[in-house]
């Protein structure tokens, strides 16, 4: 089954949460690189989502009163 | 010959002729002597400077509170009751001119106030870049051109399902309502439910201060932003709206991030996680630097410290060396064999003995 597509809102959620780990104090050089890898991976992800995803307007049948 | 009835009679024929003749009216006049009788019953005046009217109807039929004063256009079948003379049925009512629509929306206010339909602490918070909106409006008005372009301008990525209503007149009561029970029902369910239209009269807008209105956007399933494009005067759907917005762009506006602003900020962040990390390889660098003397300096002291255990040995050892004990004014007696004499009792069974000193050796024979 096809992995299910990460909205902009999560993909922005753990963006921050990366960047807030980045900046503690008590992160060790092999963490940071870690992180700032994942950082970069989200940052394209977002980036592409961007650029690709569209607006689809649907106007749906509902009976009006008259 | 004259036409005799009895009363009964006259009544029916005389409302087959209205109803004939007059099967429904419209009416505009002021109300007076509004009376509501066990919560369901309505009774009132429509009255002008020389004539009143009786009406008569339930409050199922009204738009929302009325009172006397109010002026109204009242939708009505005019008919003879048998025993109760002359009523004009309610089918409709709403006020009408700015005043009476006014007065009516004060009422209403009032009445939902005190339910807190309008409270702060009900209000839902809209969640931030909502994937799936439900848009009422109308499909041909400028509001749903508005609010369609900005989000096309600003975001990308979302779904908006379009419910086509009337936006003014007695239709859109109705037609408001009903779009919010769809919206409920739909799956997967809308983040938020957006309801807007755009400016106009006070008549055009009338419908957004009735009640069946308001409780339908207070009671929605889904957050919902509500705007109608009048800046002054905020309708009572607006204030029962978990968020308003001034007008159709600006609910937009409010509902999703502009993309550019957020092309802008994921560039500096890639920038920020950049430095980040700079800082903290240059912080473990230095981290090294440190550790790296450290053991420079360690291994400094140890070997500082084994050359003084090695020079000390050496002096030890160099004190039990035989050639620096001969150089203290010893001598080894040995021997024909060479074989070290340890002893005078031994030395006594030698024929002959050889001393070596420190310079050289010399051999003494038996005489």
């Amino acid at each position: 089954m096809a992995p299910k597509k990460e909205s902009y809102r999560a993909l922005r959620a753990e963006l921050d949460d990366v960047i807030d780990r980045m900046q503690a104090t008590d992160v060790d050089i092999e963490q940071s690189l870690v992180l700032y890898k994942k950082g970069q991976e989200l940052i394209n992800k977002l980036q592409a989502f961007l650029e690709s995803a569209k607006v689809e307007i649907d106007t749906l049948s509902h009976p009006k009163t008259k | 010959m004259d036409l005799i009835f009895t009363p009964t009679d006259f009544v029916a024929v005389f409302n087959q002729t209205l109803e004939y003749a007059y099967p429904q009216i419209v009416i505009e006049g002021e109300l007076a002597n509004v009376r509501v009788s066990r919560g369901k019953w309505v009774y009132f005046d429509l009255k002008d400077d020389a004539a009143s009217l009786r009406c008569f109807g339930t409050v199922y039929q009204l738009p929302g509170p009325i009172e006397d004063g109010m002026a109204v256009r009242l939708m009505a079948a005019p008919r003879l009751h048998q025993l109760y003379g002359f009523n004009l049925n309610v089918i409709s009512l709403r006020p009408v001119g700015e005043g009476g629509i006014k007065k009516a929306a004060d009422l209403l206010e009032k009445k939902l106030s005190t339910e807190g339909l309008f409270d702060n602490e009900r209000k839902r918070p809209i969640p931030y870049a909502p994937e799936i909106i439900a848009l009422i409006t109308s499909v041909e008005s400028a509001a749903y051109k508005d609010f369609v372009k900005i989000l096309q301008d600003r975001w990308v990525g979302v779904k908006v399902k379009v419910l086509d209503v009337q936006v003014q007149g007695e239709q859109a009561i109705d037609d408001v309502a009903r779009a919010f029970d769809v919206v409920s029902q739909l799956d997967p369910v809308p983040e938020v439910a957006v309801l807007t239209r755009g400016g106009g009269s006070a008549d055009d807008l009338a419908a957004f201060s009735t009640e069946r209105v308001v409780r339908a956007v207070a009671g929605s399933r889904v957050p919902t932003v509500v705007a109608v494009g009048h800046e002054q005067d905020v309708s009572l759907a607006e204030m029962a709206a978990d968020l308003r917005a001034s007008t159709p762009s600006n609910a937009a506006e409010l509902l999703v991030p502009d993309k550019r602003s957020v092309r802008e900020e994921l560039r500096a962040c890639k920038s920020s996680i950049y430095q980040q990390v700079l800082a903290s390889v240059r912080s473990g660098k230095l981290d090294l630097d440190y550790k790296s003397k450290q053991l420079k300096t360690h291994a400094l002291q140890s070997y500082e410290s084994s050359l003084q255990n090695l020079l000390q040995s050496r002096h030890n050892l160099e004190l039990i060396n035989p050639s620096a004990v001969l150089r203290r004014g010893y001598a080894i007696v040995r021997n024909q064999r060479g074989g070290v004499v340890p002893s005078k009792a031994v030395a006594e069974k030698e024929r002959l003995l050889r001393v070596e000193f420190h310079d050289g050796t010399l051999d003494l024979r038996e005489i």
